[in-house]
């Protein structure tokens, strides 16, 4: 019990660091950007990668035995990991990359939203409860529609 | 919009990587501006006029679609 409060306090400080590493920064210098994220290094991309395959490797060992029941965790992990990459900087960072960025941060919100909607009432419709879902599930729905957006659409510019 | 980056690079003999490279950006940026599928902002089109030592209205014109 006292692992899991330790446990969940970690995590409230890793979201408290995260919240405050990626606060709303006001910047004129580059434009269309008046007001942007104040995105992380981009060396997170590989620390959030890390940890969602560490937490990946974790549900699936606490699938066959899990004593003190924290498989949750595990799935918070997989989307803290998720959003870490998301929230990390480019290589190279400029206007067109911050303009790519935008564009599907905004498409991902908006597929994520309906998607999570749709599949919330398909579940209602064989018997589940809307209550089933936790919070980890909207979140890494968004992060992959981003990452896979993002990452299509940059590939897409790459070879044209 | 039409552009003339492409011309202009060749004329100063520069690759798309070099030219990234002097103005700040990726070289994928300066690809899709040249395939006309980005369109720079006032400030990076202003840094490309001053490096081919050309005019904003001699690099980008407006084309029938605008």
């Amino acid at each position: 019990m006292e692992f899991r409060i330790i446990l969940s306090l970690v995590f409230i400080g890793i979201t408290g660091l995260l919240i405050y590493k990626t606060r709303i920064k006001t910047n004129t210098s580059i434009p269309g950007t008046e007001l942007r994220i104040n995105l992380l290094p981009y060396y997170y991309k590989k620390i959030g990668l890390i940890t969602t395959v560490l937490s990946l490797v974790f549900l699936f060992i606490l699938n066959f035995t899990d004593p003190y029941n924290l498989k949750d965790f595990t799935l918070l992990g997989i989307s803290l990991g998720l959003s870490v990459i998301c929230l990390s900087k480019e290589r190279i960072e400029d206007e067109m990359i911050i303009a790519l960025r935008m564009n599907t941060f905004f498409k991902s919100f908006y597929f994520s939203l309906f998607g999570v909607i749709i599949y919330a009432l398909l579940n209602k419709l064989v018997g589940g409860q809307l209550s089933d879902f936790s919070i980890d599930f909207p979140l890494s729905i968004m992060s992959i529609v981003y990452l896979s957006a993002f990452h299509q659409q940059k590939k897409l510019l790459a070879n044209s | 919009m039409k552009n003339k980056i492409k011309i202009e690079r060749a004329i100063k003999d520069l690759t798309q990587e070099e030219l990234a490279k002097i103005i700040g950006v990726s070289r994928q940026t300066i690809n899709s501006i040249e395939k006309n599928r980005f369109v720079p902002s006032t400030v990076l089109a202003l840094k490309i006029s001053k490096l081919f030592e050309k005019s904003v209205n001699e690099l980008f014109e407006l084309d029938q679609f605008d």
